[in-house]
């Protein structure tokens, strides 16, 4: 019942973006499609927050793990960067 | 044999010319044990998000390529010792590389590339010879015959002066980009 209620508050359930529009792929080696899914700190956000589905939040996860590795994208982003 | 991705970034203080040789040498140790590299991608120097051996920018270079898992073991082996190489990161795509597709499409991208040098040689000769053209004029009055040449040589410059601005624009967004 709770979600219901939470989900009436917030107006709309939010779609997975990787399953509305099967052109964005994802990919370690594109760091501006995985930015927009995290937090200005770095932080990957969370499927709550970003409404994708569970096997499009693997991926994405995956993703943003490996561009860390390889400098693309930051683990830890301070606020003047 | 499997289909394998490297991403590495080299040092900045790398000159190009060293970075033509070392990506020679990696591309030597994968074919040397069997290994075929479909696409060398060459990224230039890119801002890194943090601090990888004290520095901030590097130049990522991406391989893709089919190579039987000691191949890879031995090119990251020399990675580990190479002081150049500052970072690397393998990805397997896949279990299975199409030799033969692989083959086909370096072999498609030569083509185009020769192709594409040959029309901008073209283009460069034709261009001094305008310009060649457009000197004798300034230096001697020219006969009856000229002044419609000129004027065609002429447009046909300006047609590639506007060709060339349109593509300047998308190159410095790249640019910035990349930044």
């Amino acid at each position: 019942m709770a979600t219901v209620i939470r989900r009436r508050s917030w107006g709309r359930r939010k779609v997975c973006r990787f399953c509305a529009d099967p052109n964005l792929v994802i990919d370690y080696k594109e760091p501006r499609t995985l930015r927009y899914f995290t937090t200005e700190r770095g932080k990957i956000i969370p499927r709550r927050t970003s409404g994708c589905c569970a096997k499009h939040q693997r991926e994405l996860t995956q993703a943003i793990k490996r561009a860390r590795a390889i400098a693309l994208l930051p683990f830890v982003a301070t606020s003047s960067s | 044999m499997r289909h394998y991705e490297t991403l590495f970034i080299i040092s900045p203080e790398v000159s190009e010319d060293d970075i033509d040789r070392l990506l020679e040498r990696y591309v030597g140790i994968l074919e040397d044990r069997g290994g075929f590299v479909a696409k060398v991608d060459k990224w230039g120097r890119r801002r890194l998000a943090y601090e990888v051996k004290k520095f901030r920018k590097g130049y990522y270079v991406l391989f893709d390529y089919g190579a039987e898992p000691p191949a890879v073991a031995e090119m990251e082996r020399n990675f580990k010792i190479d002081e150049k190489v500052i970072r690397y990161l393998t990805v397997k795509q896949d279990d299975q590389f199409d030799l033969e597709a692989a083959q086909a499409a370096r072999q498609a991208a030569e083509e185009e590339a020769a192709r594409k040098a040959e029309e901008e040689a073209a283009r460069k000769a034709e261009a001094a010879a305008a310009a060649a053209r457009e000197s004798a004029e300034s230096a001697q009055p020219a006969p009856e015959a000229a002044p419609a040449q000129e004027a065609a040589a002429e447009s046909d410059q300006a047609a590639e002066q506007t060709q060339a601005q349109d593509q300047a624009p998308a190159e410095g967004q790249d640019q910035a980009d990349k930044e």
